[in-house]
């Protein structure tokens, strides 16, 4: 893969501001994970911006993935369920194919593929499904059937595939916020 | 003397049996258009200099300097894209025709930021980055950046960060870095931009000791005082074209007159400022009385310099008074307490980057940025006094750092504040827009308002400052 | 961000420690039982009293006695206590993951890094830009902290306007921030570039590396925690 060094250092600058906002908004839901959805949600719409001029300056084919594996890689490295790797990988390859779309509208491919490159971290959530059993065992040796059973009801597969729908709506929600600054201000600033 | 240096230059040598006098870099009728622009950047420009020599580029902002700097490291057309019509010869080759890494093993540059252009966060490391990238031997080269730490003086900051290092210690580690890539070529683009006195000085001697031990210089300059006897020959440039050649001797002895017709900055070293301390009035200025500094007055219709040595708590000065810092230290204004937050109401600054102050997009927007009710004729009038209602329409972030800067003031201006704190506004500027800046300044102050100006640049503090609060470090 | 002691005489070779920060994040978040959790706390201790990050370890096994302490006394006794607690104990084990990442980059140069990542031959695609990251974070939160302070300046952040047009807000401190980093990232490709990075030559490296006793003692380590989490 060669990828020009120019453009590896740009993924490297913006990838840096994205987790640092990433960061920002999400340690406010650091003591309630009850919170993650909802910050993880207006995360993704905020880092749209980031990502549009990213599209803008840097277009050679295989960087959008990277930036979702490189983000992979990071929040794994930093708390995240290492499903988040293959989410990640498969978002990332899912963008791509979604900007190469561009014959269509070059515009709704782009917010298309930010849409889809949103779920990288739908591996947050995803081991509610699989680590469930373990999960609901240890409430019911702590607190009994009942809370158990609550629990179970709250934590269902279909929550969790609700929340990672809404990753991909903000994800569209991001996109349009992107390309609408780069409209109003990075275009006219020179920068994209 | 400069062993470290003389190893890098004869490493230099042996590679092509080069010898002082032979010609380094030549030029040949180059024209430059950047890709965005219109008009072209370099016209017809040609320009030679021969090994062993040492030469410095100067003119006013614009004149093509830093241009020729990219075409001789090749970041021009690799990066910075451009049409270059004519000949670009630097050690035999052109810089255009290979990759931008092979040029750097024999050219080295040191650029203007000392914030952008280190990549390592330690000083050792950064000196070691070219040698590693070159694929060096690592005993070697840890051999080697240990005695360039030495020579250049960078090793007692090994055990620090390079975010914790003052403006001129990273410059002196960016030359150290240079100097351990064993060029045979060096570019300075503006090193002093951020610097202040101390600081320049220790770069010059450095710089003496390197052209001492034979190396070729290139210095892109608006700063010139601290170059005398360095170098050997002075190119002006304006517009792309070369306006004048001058021997060494015959620049530095250019009447004050016709330099500041030419637009150049002092040639002499600036005297120290003699601006009184000014008398604490009780029912006008502002004043802040500091646990540590004492009685800091800073009266209306004049501006007061702040200065102090670095470190000292000019900065952290300034924020308290505008208010971004709590501090026990008092605040009044025309007699009257201020608290933080009508401090931050009255308050204006001018941090360094004026592209992080600006959020709007357009100019004219950005003056009614966050406040209901200023009208338009408000606006209109304060575009017309800072000279900028022709940037009306075009985007902040599209200017350059000096109408930048003007914006930022029309934005204070139109809200009425009383008190405007410049942190060294002038950095890498030109003697036209340091006189222009001087003029706002003081246009400004004559208007009643409250100018605090900390800054190194004593030319501009001669022109626009007349008074001085020096902050020092309390004795025990 | 790390301390300011020189490292690469650290007593563990980065990529022992990559290693054994990945393996320990797998047991934590993979096993997902309790027998793992209080071992590896304790090793993540020890580890950063090791790196001088006493505060960082005191706050982590403080927090986690707490969430501790909450669960088991006071949280059963709360109506509703039971979502609560099933959340805190849920995310634990992410909690002193994210301790051992942060343990990482805290005993981690990026020069280190990129050395260790260089000997092991990952492509360069991945080394370049998360050396770049590890060099330009720092950066980036220095701006955003002048951009919030120009904002406050301006009247443009106060509680009020964030909840009330909470896009502009955004827009306030997003745009410039990109707008320097944009800037300040070619800055620093051109001067790295300049300086030989993204050469055909694959790079050496000062730092110092090479396997050691620690090496060894933190790999038993790591086995041991292995074995916990098989009961």
């Amino acid at each position: 893969m060669n990828f020009r060094a120019g453009d590896l250092v740009s993924l490297g600058v913006f990838t840096a501001v994205y987790l640092v906002l990433y960061f920002a908004i999400n340690m406010l839901a650091s003591l309630t994970p009850l919170l993650q959805p909802i910050t993880s949600f207006v995360t993704i719409v905020i880092c749209g911006i980031v990502f549009m001029l990213f599209r803008a300056r840097v277009r050679s084919t295989g960087m959008v993935a990277l930036m979702a594996l490189l983000l992979g890689t990071l929040t794994l490295l930093l708390g995240h369920h290492p499903i988040t790797l293959a989410t990640a990988l498969v978002a990332g390859v899912a963008a791509e194919i979604a900007i190469a779309a561009k014959r269509a509208a070059p515009a709704a491919s782009d917010v298309l593929g930010y849409a889809f490159f949103s779920l990288w971290s739908a591996g947050a959530v995803l081991p509610l499904i699989f680590l469930r059993e373990d999960t609901i065992a240890q409430v019911r040796t702590q607190m009994g059937s009942a809370y158990a059973g609550s629990f179970a009801g709250l934590m269902t597969p279909g929550v969790v595939l609700t929340v990672v729908a809404s990753y991909f709506v903000a994800g569209l929600l991001g996109g349009l916020l992107g390309r609408r600054m780069l409209a109003k201000h990075f275009v006219q600033a020179g920068l994209a | 003397m400069a062993e470290g240096m003389e190893e890098g230059m004869e490493a230099g040598m042996e590679e092509t049996g080069h010898m002082a006098g032979a010609r380094a870099i030549a030029l040949d009728k180059v024209t430059v258009r950047y890709a965005a622009r219109g008009e072209p950047s370099l016209r017809d420009f040609s320009f030679e200099v021969s090994e062993g020599e040492c030469v410095l580029l100067t003119g006013g902002s614009g004149c093509g300097k830093s241009t020729v700097i990219r075409l001789l490291n090749g970041l021009v057309p690799h990066v910075y894209e451009a049409e270059v019509s004519g000949s670009v010869s630097v050690l035999g080759h052109t810089p255009a025709e290979r990759p931008l890494q092979e040029t750097g093993r024999t050219v080295s540059t040191v650029f203007q930021n000392p914030r952008t252009q280190f990549f390592c966060t330690e000083p050792l490391s950064e000196m070691a980055f070219g040698g590693e990238n070159a694929g060096a031997d690592p005993a070697g080269l840890r051999a080697r950046v240990a005695r360039v730490a030495d020579r250049v003086g960078v090793a007692h900051l090994a055990q620090h960060s390079m975010f914790t290092l003052s403006g001129g210690e990273k410059q002196r580690v960016a030359l150290a870095s240079a100097v351990c890539d064993q060029p045979r070529i060096y570019l300075l683009d503006e090193p002093t931009a951020n610097l202040d006195d101390e600081a320049v000085q220790e770069l010059r001697s450095t710089l003496t000791r390197l052209r001492d031990s034979g190396a070729t210089l290139v210095i892109a300059e608006h700063r010139l005082h601290y170059l005398r006897g360095l170098v050997d020959r002075v190119v002006r440039m304006d517009a792309g074209r070369t306006a004048q050649t001058y021997s060494s001797a015959d620049f530095w002895n250019i009447p004050g007159q016709t330099r500041r017709t030419l637009g150049l900055r002092s040639l002499h070293p600036p005297a120290t400022a003699k601006s009184p301390k000014p008398a604490a009035d009780e029912h006008s200025g502002l004043v802040c009385d500091h646990p540590r500094f004492g009685e800091l007055p800073f009266p209306r219709g004049m501006v007061t310099a702040l200065v102090g040595r670095n470190g000292v708590g000019k900065t952290h000065t300034a924020r308290i008074l505008s208010g971004l810092e709590k501090s026990p230290a008092r605040v009044t204004l025309d007699g009257r307490p201020l608290t933080r937050r009508q401090r931050t109401r009255r308050a204006f600054l001018a941090a360094q980057d004026v592209n992080r102050q600006l959020f709007g997009p357009s100019v004219r927007e950005e003056l009614t940025l966050g406040r209901q009710g200023i009208a338009p004729s408000a606006v209109d009038a304060a575009l017309r006094r800072l000279d900028i209602d022709q940037l009306a329409d075009r985007h902040p972030l599209s200017l350059s750092g000096g109408q930048q800067q003007r914006v930022a003031i029309a934005s204070a201006l139109v809200e009425g504040r009383e008190i405007y704190i410049f942190d060294e506004p002038s950095s890498g500027l030109d003697y036209r827009a340091m006189q222009s800046v001087s003029g706002v300044l003081t246009e400004l102050a004559a208007s009643g308002k409250i100018l605090i100006l900390i800054t190194h640049d004593h030319e501009l503090a001669d022109a626009c400052a007349h008074a001085l609060v020096s902050l020092s470090a309390p004795s025990a | 961000m790390h301390s300011p002691v020189s490292h690469g005489q650290g007593w563990v070779d980065v990529r022992t420690r990559l290693l054994a920060v990945i393996v320990v994040d797998l047991l934590l978040l993979s096993s997902g039982t309790r027998f793992v959790q209080v071992p590896a706390l304790l090793v993540l201790a020890v580890l950063l009293v090791l790196e001088r990050a006493v505060r960082g370890a005191a706050w982590i096994v403080g927090a986690w006695a707490v969430v501790m302490a909450l669960s088991r006394w006071v949280l059963p006794q709360v109506p509703g206590g039971v979502v609560i607690m099933t959340a805190l104990l849920y995310t634990v084990p992410y909690v002193i993951a994210a301790g051992y990442g942060y343990y990482f980059v805290r005993s981690t140069t990026p020069s280190e890094l990129t050395g260790g990542l260089n000997r092991m031959r990952v492509p360069r695609f991945v080394i370049i830009p998360l050396a770049v990251m590890l060099r330009f974070s720092a950066t980036v939160r220095e701006d955003a902290a002048a951009i919030t302070d120009a904002m406050r300046l301006r009247g443009l952040v106060s509680p009020a306007a964030v909840i009330r047009h909470p896009l502009r807000t955004v827009e306030y401190l997003v745009v410039p921030l990109l707008a320097a980093s944009v800037r300040s990232g070619e800055d620093l490709a051109a001067s790295a570039m300049c300086r030989g990075l993204g050469a055909q030559v694959r790079p050496t490296t000062t730092a110092r590396l090479g396997f050691g006793y620690g090496d060894a003692l933190l790999g038993l380590v790591v086995l041991a925690l292995a074995s916990t989490a098989a009961i």
